[in-house]
């Protein structure tokens, strides 16, 4: 397994656990960090294309994807914050109002 | 120690490697949401330590600048600024948990099939290199000028979203 | 490659070895100017006595600093019941390590070439040439900003994690704050970076090392607005007076820190002084021409008039040291006069000096900087 086989596998599993994490964890910035880990295995991936391949694509859409994942947490977290003023919690289940 | 220098890349890819795949499983395990903060920041440096090695300097100072001195910063303030006696807390896991996990296991080995099937891969068409900054810049400024100025774009509208987020919240309990 | 690493691991050594020494010497240089500036003698009383005389050393009081650090040793390390024991024992270190680590991409001398330096060393080392900076990076001003970013998460899990409600509102202005001036910093320095064509610190110095007119051409006289924007944002980075809210001894009792002791706590304060000495370094590099004097270059001096004062390398290389040291430490002072001179921001205030004053004028600096450049090179 050569050095790019092994960063993509890593890049790989940083995106499972990221997705594990959203769909596993009930506390809402637990899930909102387990997207940030999930946006950095493709970060990872992206990098590693791009240091085989020799194209400077690969960075130019890392950096681009750095400023889309400043811009989402910027809203994301004020969301989550009036969210959990409402209802005084930041437990998932409590937000199952169009549930059944 | 000659030997420990010739393979000094390979053994620090290793360990960041580790280190950052560490980081990530306490991201989703740990209950406290701070230590999993600290377990993300801790990762995110990682990775950026594994973009340096890959010879792509500044993408690791913009990981470390934007990740973790504003990402991560503002995540921190928010933990820091909720209730920490929430119910929240006591129940980590959702009912999900066995299907969720067994889910990510699943993409994970398929993927992770698809991309490493235990046979050597064929040759990179270019050797794989690093690029420097002003490669990057040219690049960027040349074919992606587009790309750049939809993303200033964006930033305005989170601006303003935010703006707009801090006046609902003092119209709450205003 | 074992010559590259003796002299990488020379350059480590040497860096750390300046900076706790800054570190030590700026807690005697604080307290000796600032009485000299108010017409006092300062702190006189430690003395190390001489054994088997009755003759004492008082040394205008440069044991202090040496009295100070035993202290932080030896004090008794109370522990609170915090919040989170391990944030509580990790904050200290994530504010102190990234402050040492910008040094790595400073510049403290020109290039050292072993070789030149003796006929002995020159069998071992060959023709190697070193650039004497730790990490020579194409993204150097990249990395400092990327580093000053990391000690706010450790200012503000120190606020944090002691379970004490002063250091929670000592922490959440430490991050606000921080976090604003880190914009501001940035965008003073855009200017400079358009000027130069370059975020490599190595090549910035080097850019810096001629004249015009009667002027060494230095970044100072190139942008005069943006350096001073640069130094009151960097003052405010660091939290020294007159920006100093987040541990206003007066109104918070120490601020984030409150609940720390002995090592740790000197760790806090160790940081804080080092960063004095990291922004003297920055502003210099950036500003002040770096290890450059006026008509030097790698071979000696050449002088206006058409004479040439021919150094050898190593006299050239301490030179270069030495002159930075020397910029370093004026800067030191610099900032050790404001503290001593201004009082205290009120909190709001700094906030509104960030994004309503610095801000507007860094993007002001930055335009017209942007219109004299295109009008030059059209």
């Amino acid at each position: 397994m050569d050095k790019t086989q092994a960063l993509l596998v890593l890049a790989l599993a940083l995106f499972s656990l990221g997705l594990a994490g959203v769909v596993v964890r009930r506390n809402l910035l637990v899930m909102l960090m387990s997207m940030e880990l999930m946006l950095n295995g493709v970060n990872l991936s992206l990098v590693t294309f791009a240091n085989q391949m020799g194209a400077a694509e690969g960075a130019v859409l890392v950096f681009l994807i750095f400023v889309v994942a400043a811009a989402e947490i910027a809203i994301a977290i004020p969301i989550v914050l009036l969210l959990a003023r409402r209802r005084h919690t930041l437990d998932a289940d409590a937000y199952a109002d169009l549930k059944g | 120690m000659t030997w420990l220098l010739a393979n000094l890349e390979t053994i620090l890819l290793a360990v960041f490697g580790v280190s950052a795949l560490a980081g990530g499983v306490l991201v989703v395990v740990l209950r406290q949401p701070m230590r999993a903060a600290m377990a993300l920041i801790s990762t995110m440096i990682f990775l950026g330590g594994i973009y340096g090695l890959l010879g792509v300097h500044f993408i690791a100072a913009f990981q470390v600048l934007i990740y973790v001195g504003a990402v991560m910063v503002f995540m921190v303030y928010v933990i820091m600024l909720l209730d920490p006696r929430d119910p929240a807390f006591r129940r980590r896991f959702s009912p999900l948990l066995f299907p969720g996990a067994a889910v990510a296991l699943g993409l994970a080995a398929t993927l992770i099939r698809g991309v490493a099937p235990g046979t050597a891969p064929a040759a990179a068409p270019a050797p794989a290199r690093g690029f420097s900054l002003a490669e990057f810049a040219t690049a960027f400024l040349n074919q992606y000028w587009l790309h750049f100025e939809l993303t200033s774009v964006l930033l305005l509208a989170a601006v303003i979203a935010a703006i707009a987020v801090i006046r609902v919240a003092r119209g709450d309990h205003g | 490659m074992i010559q590259d690493l003796v002299v990488y691991a020379l350059y480590i050594a040497y860096a750390i070895a300046v900076l706790m020494t800054f570190g030590l010497v700026l807690t005697w240089v604080e307290r000796k100017q600032a009485a000299v500036m108010s017409d006092r003698i300062g702190a006189n009383r430690a003395y190390l006595r001489i054994p088997f005389t009755q003759v004492k050393l008082v040394w205008w009081g440069l044991f202090h600093g040496m009295a100070d650090g035993i202290k932080m040793l030896l004090k008794e390390d109370f522990r609170p019941k915090p919040y989170d024991w391990y944030a509580y024992m990790v904050a200290p270190w994530v504010v102190f390590t990234p402050v040492l680590l910008v040094f790595a991409v400073i510049p403290f001398g020109g290039t050292l070439v072993p070789g030149q330096l003796s006929p002995a060393l020159a069998g071992w080392f060959g023709e190697r040439s070193y650039p004497m900076q730790i990490a020579r990076l194409d993204a150097g001003l990249l990395m400092v900003f990327a580093f000053g970013g990391v000690s706010v998460i450790g200012a503000m899990l120190a606020g944090w994690s002691s379970s004490n409600k002063f250091s929670l509102l000592g922490a959440l202005r430490a991050g606000s704050q921080m976090i604003s001036y880190e914009l501001v910093l940035a965008l003073t320095l855009l200017g400079l970076i358009l000027i130069y064509g370059t975020v490599d610190l190595t090549d910035i110095v080097r850019q810096q090392s001629g004249t015009i007119g009667a002027l060494p051409a230095w970044g100072i006289v190139y942008q005069p607005f943006a350096a001073t924007l640069f130094l009151a944002a960097a003052i405010a980075e660091n939290k020294r007076i007159p920006f100093d809210l987040p541990e206003a001894e007066s109104e918070l009792i120490s601020g984030y820190f409150t609940e720390y002791s002995a090592m740790k706590m000197g760790l806090f304060m160790f940081a804080e002084f080092i960063e004095i000495a990291i922004i003297a370094a920055l502003f210099t590099t950036l500003f002040l021409g770096g290890y450059n004097l006026p008509y030097m270059h790698d071979g000696g001096f050449t002088l206006p008039g058409g004479r040439e004062i021919a150094m050898s390398h190593g006299a050239v290389v301490v030179t270069q040291v030495v002159v930075f040291l020397a910029k370093v430490f004026l800067l030191c002072s610099f900032q050790i006069l404001i503290r001593w001179s201004l009082p205290r921001f009120r909190y709001d205030q700094v906030l509104k000096f960030a994004w309503k004053f610095m801000f507007p004028l860094a993007l002001a600096n930055l335009i017209v900087t942007v219109i004299v450049v295109w009008a030059l090179r059209a």
